[in-house]
């Protein structure tokens, strides 16, 4: 659809395009304010008794009626204005609006950015006012009429976020200056149709007497057509004190979604009932409280607002009742008694375990409600996890066709983030802060990529919550992505955003920290250094963990200690580090320890819950079982895993990092010789060590080789100069010599093992024989001693 | 030029699509009453106990004290609830009623807002310039 096609049907809405040019929005506004005003003043003068402008008093009179008539013509002009406004048309009136706004340029971008809805994006992208006056004042193309063009959608209805949408499209302008601030065309997109959204809900909120907004004013003879329930108050609670409402807080909207699929299926007179189940079961009572609060504030459908919602305590009623009659009995009495009330709506919390549990008494509840299931005048929620529907319920179809199944489903990034749209509104207005497009979507994303403990919605709006404070005490109250980013790495201790002046300057030298660290291991360092600094620059896969390696090479050549130090580079601290021997997954039952099942919890999955994020170090990887293989193999690929119970464990904060020893013969074979990436991968496949799809997966496979002579002798040194230190605590001077290098060498060092026994030795040979020294009375504190080697044998030399 | 034309726009309105909503309004207000004072329900349970309070007569054993007792109970639930009722439903159908009455008035009162106004209009400045001139 073209221009021109667009403004032929501007003449379906044409009074309201002339009034908007004559005076736009803010104008009619304003003069509005303006009479209403001069009226009052007017008014307010002919009333005063013993007036100073008695002589005016006609004058006054005049003013009175004149301005309060031109008050009362100004009100019906903009009602004729929101009349054609909420018409529906085949093009957005905002569209039509810009498009025919008062302006002498020929560039539709320009006219665009000039109107207040086209301003108010920019200011949604983080742009300011001055910004847009630059870009306007600079830019060179121009769309013309003539060119422009509706473009993806060219026949079907023209929203305002098409339009702004093809305007980026035509104009290089102003798609540079989104790609130059980080925007992409969706961001672009998704950021018109929030604003386009905003605008239509403020304008719906101010016509109260739609049929919609008055029938959902709460009704007077609310309560009395119906009845007591004193059964239902003794086996359960009002929704009202129920904990799931308490802590609702102000959660509620954004289940709106869900509340309204509840509603639909409620609202209907014959059956109604819901089955409710959502990945965690809490979830569902989530939502059911929001549908109670809207039942509350009376904004339900009025078939809807009567109506009680009761939760059943399952577990009181089989607590009391441990007898099959009893239990039965009273079970039937509360549902009775529900039903002749009236208005009440049951909620069955858990209802597959309630199942279950009752299965012991010999009772099918299943069957025990379809009576009640087929009554017209009681309606029941039964909720389950979605794990457990599977299992207990899904298999009866014939209770199954009683219910209506609604699964709250995990919304994905994008319906979060317009869930989390429509909530900044209310955080706004009350808060007075202003949240750009960018923000919102970087709490979402964050939510998902650094938070694993809840729903994706429910993460993001606790953020959401969160970041007002803490942006408001900064005195600030733009909020932007980097304070997102911020907030997040208060949080977990992982840096995003922005590489800051310092830490680029960190990020810089951190191979030579790592090469301070991990000796004679240079490749190694320098490869595992470059995937890092891919994963902090954002160009990794989000999805994905962090990073993953896998680290070949003999024992002993600084495979674990390369480990430690990313935890203590990336993670501030050492302690982030996660570490699994693998040989001990090496049987078959290896992956339900690992994740647990349906009885028990996994020490895997508990353990990188509980941390969150960190370097996840598995020793000895070829050495667990093949399905452990499997599940490692999905956990690189999607950087998560489903732990026994079905929950999501997340696992994109983490660095995985497997190691093996498994070319040692080749490192032997290769001994002094300087080996090949692929060689070593090559020889791994040979040897059917690991599957050639896993190594595939890692992001780099990472070879430590074979520590040379004069490596060792500097790891010797190293680890002599440690000693020194200790000593030089107790006043003791230690002095190095070569003859005790060439002795740890020699002891504490193979092919094999490499430079791993180097401390054993230490501890073992030469601070048992200081110890001994010092427990014998032949050193003291302030000697200075030395270490000579004869016949093999240490012995402490002392100086005086 | 464009400022002159809306006038007559807005007049053309004012009698066609204007008229058409304010008495889909209004209609929708009679509506609103019905559904405020819960009309529809309360005519349906007029004689229901009051909160649906109901004495059993026993099972099985016949026993014409409990009977009598209960029967008294319920009647006079039954009293209560109606009278409670009632007088809900005297407003409503008060507030209706009144309603309808206005209902012509206010349409009659748009159709001739337009005059009125012009009126308004010419007669402030008419006596402005009678009494200062």
């Amino acid at each position: 659809m073209n221009y021109y096609q667009i403004q032929d049907y501007r003449s379906d809405i044409y009074p309201a395009l002339v009034l908007g040019r004559v005076f736009s929005e803010k104008t009619r506004k304003n003069i509005r304010k303006f009479l209403r005003i001069i009226t009052l003043l007017a008014f307010l003068t002919c009333i005063i008794p013993a007036n100073i402008f008695l002589e005016n008093i006609f004058l006054c009179r005049a003013i009175f009626v004149f301005a309060g008539t031109q008050y009362i013509i100004f009100i019906l002009l903009e009602i004729m204005y929101r009349s054609y406004y909420f018409e529906k048309n085949k093009i957005d009136i905002r569209v039509l609006r810009i498009l025919n706004s008062k302006n002498k340029t020929e560039d539709l971008t320009t006219i665009f950015l000039k109107h207040e809805l086209g301003q108010y994006t920019l200011y949604r992208l983080g742009f300011s006012q001055s910004d847009i006056d630059e870009f306007i004042k600079n830019k060179t193309d121009i769309v013309t009429r003539k060119e422009f063009e509706i473009i993806e959608n060219p026949d079907s209805e023209v929203s305002f976020a098409e339009f702004g949408f093809s305007l980026a499209h035509f104009d290089s302008d102003l798609s540079d200056l989104l790609r130059k601030n980080g925007i992409s065309i969706i961001d672009f997109k998704q950021t018109l149709e929030w604003v386009a959204r905003m605008d239509q809900l403020v304008k719906e909120q101010s016509r109260w007497w739609t049929k919609d907004n008055l029938m959902r004013i709460p009704s007077l003879g609310k309560n009395l057509a119906f009845g007591q329930v004193y059964n239902l108050e003794t086996f359960g609670h009002i929704i009202y004190r129920d904990t799931s409402y308490i802590q609702l807080g102000d959660k509620w909207r954004i289940y709106k979604k869900s509340v309204n699929k509840i509603e639909a299926v409620l609202a209907k007179s014959v059956g109604g009932n819901i089955l409710l189940t959502a990945h965690e079961s809490y979830l569902t009572m989530d939502a059911i409280a929001s549908f109670a609060k809207e039942i509350q504030q009376g904004t339900v459908l009025s078939i809807i607002e009567n109506k009680r919602v009761y939760v059943l305590d399952v577990n009181t009623l089989i607590a009391s009742y441990d007898q099959k009659s009893e239990f039965e009995s009273i079970f039937q009495n509360v549902l009775a008694e529900a039903a002749s009330a009236g208005n009440v709506i049951l909620v069955i919390p858990n209802f597959s375990d309630f199942v279950e549990n009752t299965r012991s008494l010999e009772i099918d509840v299943k069957d025990s409600i379809k009576e009640a299931l087929n009554s017209s005048s009681l309606q029941i929620i039964v909720t389950s996890s979605e794990r457990a529907f599977h299992e207990v319920l899904e298999t009866d179809i014939d209770f199954m066709t009683h219910f209506e199944k609604i699964n709250l489903d995990e919304s994905d990034e994008y319906q979060a983030i317009s869930i989390l749209q429509h909530e900044v509104l209310y955080v706004e207005h009350r808060e007075k802060v202003f949240f750009t497009y960018q923000a919102v979507k970087r709490i979402v994303e964050s939510a998902d990529r650094y938070f694993s403990d809840s729903s994706l919605l429910d993460k993001s709006v606790d953020i959401l919550y969160e970041i007002v404070p803490t942006v408001k005490k900064e005195g600030e109250s733009v909020i932007t992505k980097d304070h997102v980013d911020a907030l997040v790495t208060s949080k977990t201790g992982i840096t995003l955003g922005k590489i800051s002046q310092d830490e680029s300057k960190k990020l810089s030298h951190i191979q030579e920290k790592m090469k301070e660290k991990v000796i004679g291991q240079d490749r190694a360092v320098e490869a595992v250094c470059d995937a890092m600094l891919r994963a902090r620059t954002g160009l990794a896969n989000p999805k994905r963990p962090l990073a993953s390696f896998l680290f070949v090479g003999p024992t002993g050549v600084g495979k674990t200690e390369t480990a430690k130090t990313l935890a203590e580079l990336f993670f501030m601290d050492e302690e982030n580090m996660l570490r699994s021997d693998m040989s001990e997954y090496s049987d078959e039952d290896a992956v339900n320890r690992m994740i647990g099942d349906a009885g028990q919890i996994g020490i895997f999955a508990s353990k990188v819950r509980e941390r969150g994020h960190g370097v996840l170090l598995l020793d000895e990887f070829e050495k667990a079982s093949q399905r452990v293989h499997d599940l490692f193999l999905q956990i690189i690929d999607e950087g998560f895993f489903t732990d026994g119970r079905g929950e999501k464990v997340v696992m994109r904060n983490f660095i995985i990092i497997a190691t093996s020893n498994a070319g040692s013969d080749f490192f032997i074979a290769h001994e002094n010789k300087v080996v090949e990436k692929q060689e070593v991968i090559d020889f791994i496949i040979s040897k059917h060590v690991l599957r050639t799809e896993l190594i595939n997966r890692f992001d780099d496979v990472i070879v430590f080789e074979q520590l040379t002579q004069s490596t060792l002798s500097h790891i010797a040194h190293l680890a002599v100069k440690k000693l020194i230190d200790r000593l030089d605590k107790r006043s003791i001077t230690l002095k190095e010599t070569e003859s005790l290098i060439q002795y740890l060498i020699q002891k504490g060092t193979n092919p094999l093992f490499g430079a791993r026994e180097i401390n054993r030795v230490i501890t073992k040979d030469l601070e048992s024989k200081i110890a001994q020294a010092l427990i014998l009375g032949d050193l003291f504190e302030g000697d200075t001693i030395s270490f000579t080697v004869s016949n093999n044998e240490l012995e402490i030399q002392k100086y005086t | 030029m464009k400022f002159f034309m809306i006038g007559p726009y807005y007049l053309n309105w004012h009698y066609t699509q204007g008229l058409f909503e304010l008495s889909k309004n209004l209609w929708n207000f009679i509506l609103f009453e019905f559904h405020f004072f819960s009309i529809k329900d309360l005519l349906l349970t007029l004689l229901a106990p009051f909160q649906r309070l109901k004495e059993n007569y026993g099972n099985n054993v016949i026993d014409f004290q409990k009977i009598l007792s209960s029967l008294l109970v319920n009647i006079i639930m039954r009293i209560i609830g109606f009278v409670v009722r009632s007088f809900i439903l005297f407003f409503g159908f008060l507030c209706i009623g009144v309603s309808l009455f206005l209902i012509p008035i206010i349409i009659i009162a748009w159709l001739v807002l337009p005059f009125i106004l012009a009126v308004l209009l010419g007669g402030s400045i008419w006596g402005y310039l009678k009494y200062n001139l």
